[in-house]
């Protein structure tokens, strides 16, 4: 029976499925960069809006970003608690909101980061994130890695679904609503998912000797869409880059 | 591509005994050679040393020669040697089915569109044709499709030796039949290196057999004077080709080791021989009826309906009833139902219509490891969770893991025992036994609970002869106990071994349900046929020569003119709608 394996790509051929992997490389590269030069809250809103938009254009599924931002709901409230401790501890909840907007600045950016990477991640096949890498100046074997380590983790996660289910039979109970418990059989359950990965990895190796892997990245020139995307995105680090250090104000947008 | 072989030896890392042992052989351009042995003889490792990946990729040390010479006409393209290995899906480099096979070709410097037209005419050939196929994920496909689909990214190198490791028990007989023509299109073309352990299917295929024993080669030759060498047969683990062994029993002249060559030793013992008449078929008279024919059902699946959340249903009002004392196979080609089945009776799965009832236990209401302790489920791919330092904890785990460990390494022997797996095993590390001596540690783990119910997804399938006769004394010592048994299995041959009554799976609904001799029986055959399912090799055989047989005994009783032997598996069950056609 084939394995059934969550996978965040699938092939909408949206606008943004259509851009070139290594403009949408390029983009999350400035992204990176933007979350740690962007001034001020206000400047880190427009990663968030652009982030929104390219998941509507990309049609991501909206279950994935909810469970992907959910997940960091925990972080967010312990950055707002930690800046604002002294007043949690004195009983002071408007020092909380004041420390709740000074971190805004990192929840925006993680947020940002979550929706970019989702909606970039969502539209761009698996076998082209190689290429683009290779197509943006990454070293071929370096960029092979990272196309094998999609390939792995894929493996690795049919692995897991596959082992968990084989040690249910035996006794391993992996119930979600017991969290200790089921904490200790995951760990159980990763040691079977190690042997069966490393058991493998001669033959995955012997295979890539035989075949050899491509060096060419074989993507063509960008069209004009792609130019201009980029072209854009560079504008707004350069933009916020001089409101930070140079003479555009912080509060550009505000 | 010639090879020639000179003294060559291996040892694998921390090892002192040899996993190649001063092997020497030459093999010729364009032939196809089968090589044999029993598990653990070094197949794999020679296969690998061909390709030049010892000890580059698995460490070691190495000595000796391999020497390969091009023909005259060699491409500098193509590859010296290609293998496709044994694991099925830990061979495939890619994430999808199209790009396994184009990303070869880009790499010897095709453009993109050149190598996608390449790779979809490579995959049409392999039987695997269409673009929903070719944009699939690999971890998509089956087993067999996977195989088939590692061939074709190993023909997109064209390399002038093609090792072909095992492949043939990951297919079902559709597969199968594609995998056989593509090595005989292949022959004379490249040279072939078939590992295999079918009799049948070196007859068909090989021009020579390479023997390997402890690492060493114990025998080599002409395939047809080693397949009837008997000291060939023990060393090599394999059972002799079905004719040959219809022969021996009958005590025909000659040493047929083909359905033809049969045919014609037949003929010479006379048309007015019994066994030249067709018997009698379709009717349960003067057979003995089975000691569970009047047992109630201890495997109850009603009316069931299945889906996955992509909504491709499974399974579409599958019903099957299996009694104290039966083995119950269940068939079907690749697709058809067969490991949702096995899911849904582990309660692993829950149906979204009708019902699953095992041991009085409907499957829906109970979690999976409860359920376990009386209904054992051994899944495909469990020889691949093994993970105990030794084999007996691995064997004991089930039981420690719920506290039950009164007279453990009592009931650890006594699984060790049922499954046929040598004492000296007991105290080795599972994870570096061969695959076959893995898969029997892993049936012996789940059949430790002692359970009323047993369920095995493919237990036959790539098991050598040796493994395979263990498994089939399980299965009969398992019905002496009373055991309820329901297997899955596309081999045919294992069916009829060891199967009371056969339910055949097409597309998730029943098409055929009966005892197995029905099931198997003439009236069956086209139905059988357009499912892409074979018959068993003396069914075969005995259909040859016109007569209708399911297990070498019956055609042997049928030409020695003694009457069929039911037993163990010829009861006639009491179902009415016995051996039809739904």
């Amino acid at each position: 029976m084939p394995s059934q394996v969550p996978v965040l790509y699938a092939n909408r051929d949206t606008v943004v499925d259509r851009r070139d992997p290594r403009v949408k490389l390029l983009l999350l590269v400035l992204l990176f960069a933007y979350v740690f030069v962007a001034p001020t809250a206000q400047w880190m809103l427009i990663p968030v809006v652009a982030g929104l938009v390219t998941a509507v254009l990309a049609r991501t599924p909206w279950r994935w970003v909810a469970v992907l931002w959910s997940i960091h709901i925990p972080t967010f409230i312990a950055l707002i608690l930690i800046g604002g401790w002294s007043s949690v501890t004195a009983g002071d909840w408007g020092g909380v909101v004041d420390a709740a907007e000074a971190e805004m600045r990192l929840v925006l950016a993680w947020t940002a980061t979550i929706l970019v990477s989702l909606s970039v991640f969502s539209a761009i096949d698996p076998d082209d994130t190689a290429r683009g890498l290779r197509g943006i100046g990454l070293p071929a074997q370096a960029a092979f890695a990272v196309g094998l380590s999609y390939r792995l983790l894929y493996t690795t996660l049919t692995e897991a679904i596959q082992t968990s289910e084989h040690l249910k039979l035996r006794g391993v109970r992996l119930e979600i609503r017991h969290p200790v418990r089921f904490v200790r059989d995951a760990l159980l359950v990763s040691l079977p998912v190690l042997f069966a990965v490393v058991r493998r990895g001669p033959t995955l190796m012997a295979t890539m000797r035989m075949r050899g892997f491509a060096t060419d990245p074989q993507l063509g020139r960008p069209g004009a869409a792609d130019v201009v995307v980029l072209a854009t995105a560079l504008a707004v680090l350069v933009a916020a880059v001089l409101a930070r250090w140079g003479p555009l104000p912080d509060t550009l947008l505000g | 591509m010639s090879i020639r072989v000179d003294d060559l030896t291996f040892h694998y890392p921390a090892s002192d005994l040899p996993a190649l042992d001063g092997v020497t052989f030459q093999v010729d351009h364009g032939q196809v050679v089968g090589l044999v042995g029993p598990p653990g003889s070094g197949k794999t490792t020679l296969c690998l040393a061909l390709a030049g990946l010892v000890p580059g990729v698995t460490g070691g040390r190495l000595s000796g020669r391999v020497e390969l010479t091009a023909e005259d006409d060699a491409t500098d393209g193509d590859a010296p040697v290609g293998i496709v290995f044994e694991d099925p899906g830990g061979q495939l480099t890619q994430l999808r089915v199209l790009s396994e096979v184009a990303d070869p070709l880009r790499t010897r410097g095709r453009t993109p569109e050149d190598a996608e037209a390449e790779a979809r005419r490579l995959l049409e050939r392999v039987g695997l044709p269409g673009e929903e196929l070719a944009r699939r994920w690999v971890w998509e496909l089956s087993e067999g499709q996977q195989v088939l689909l590692a061939l074709a990214a190993t023909l997109a190198i064209r390399p002038r030796v093609l090792v072909l490791d095992t492949v043939m028990g990951h297919l079902d007989p559709g597969h199968r039949g594609e995998l056989l023509r593509i090595i005989r299109e292949e022959a004379g073309r490249r040279t072939v290196l078939l590992v295999e352990q079918d009799a049948g299917v070196l007859v068909d295929l090989a021009d020579r057999l390479l023997v390997l024993t402890d690492g060493a080669v114990s025998a080599q030759g002409d395939l047809q004077e080693l397949l009837a060498d008997e000291r060939v047969q023990q060393a090599a683990d394999l059972d002799p080709p079905a004719p040959l062994h219809a022969a021996r029993r009958l005590g025909l002249p000659g040493r047929p080791l083909t359905d033809v060559q049969f045919g014609a030793a037949v003929g010479r013992i006379g048309a007015d021989h019994p066994g030249a008449r067709p018997p009698a078929t379709g009717s349960p008279k003067g057979r003995a009826e089975p000691a569970w024919a009047g047992e109630p059902a201890r495997i109850q699946v009603r009316e069931v309906d299945f889906a996955y959340p992509d909504r491709s249903p499974a399974l579409r009002g599958v019903s099957l009833e299996v009694r104290p004392g039966e083995v119950h196979a269940v068939m079907g080609p690749t697709g058809a139902g067969k490991s949702t089945l096995v899911k849904l009776l582990a309660g692993l799965l829950r149906p979204v219509a009708g019902q699953v009832v095992v041991d009085d236990q409907d499957t829906a209401d109970v979690h999976p490891a409860d359920l376990a302790l009386r209904v054992a489920t051994l899944p495909q791919g469990a020889a691949q969770t093994l993970s105990q330092r030794r084999v007996r904890d691995e064997i004991a785990y089930s039981l420690r893991r719920r506290r039950r460990t009164e007279e453990l390494d009592a009931r650890v022997d006594i699984a060790r025992r049922l499954v046929g797996l040598p004492q000296d095993l007991l105290d080795a590390d599972p994870i570096l036994l061969p695959n076959a001596h893995r898969r029997l540690v892993a049936l012996a783990a789940a059949l430790v609970v002692e359970p009323t119910v047993v369920v095995l997804d493919a237990p036959f399938s790539g098991m050598g002869p040796g493994a395979r006769r263990r498994l089939t004394a399980t299965m009969s010592e398992l019905r002496d106990r009373g055991t309820t048994v329901l297997m899955t299995e596309h081999d045919a041959e294992a069916v009829a071994e060891v199967a009371d009554t056969v339910t055949v799976l097409d597309h998730g609904a029943v098409a055929l349900q009966g005892p197995t001799r029905d099931v198997f029986g003439a009236r069956h055959h086209e139905q059988l046929g357009l499912r892409r399912l074979a018959l068993p090799r003396a069914g075969a055989l005995a259909r040859t020569i016109g007569l209708e047989a399911c297990t070498l005994d019956d055609l042997v009783g049928l030409l020695a003119g003694a009457p069929s032997t039911p037993a163990p598996n010829g009861a006639t069950p009491s179902r009415p709608d016995a051996g039809s056609a739904v």
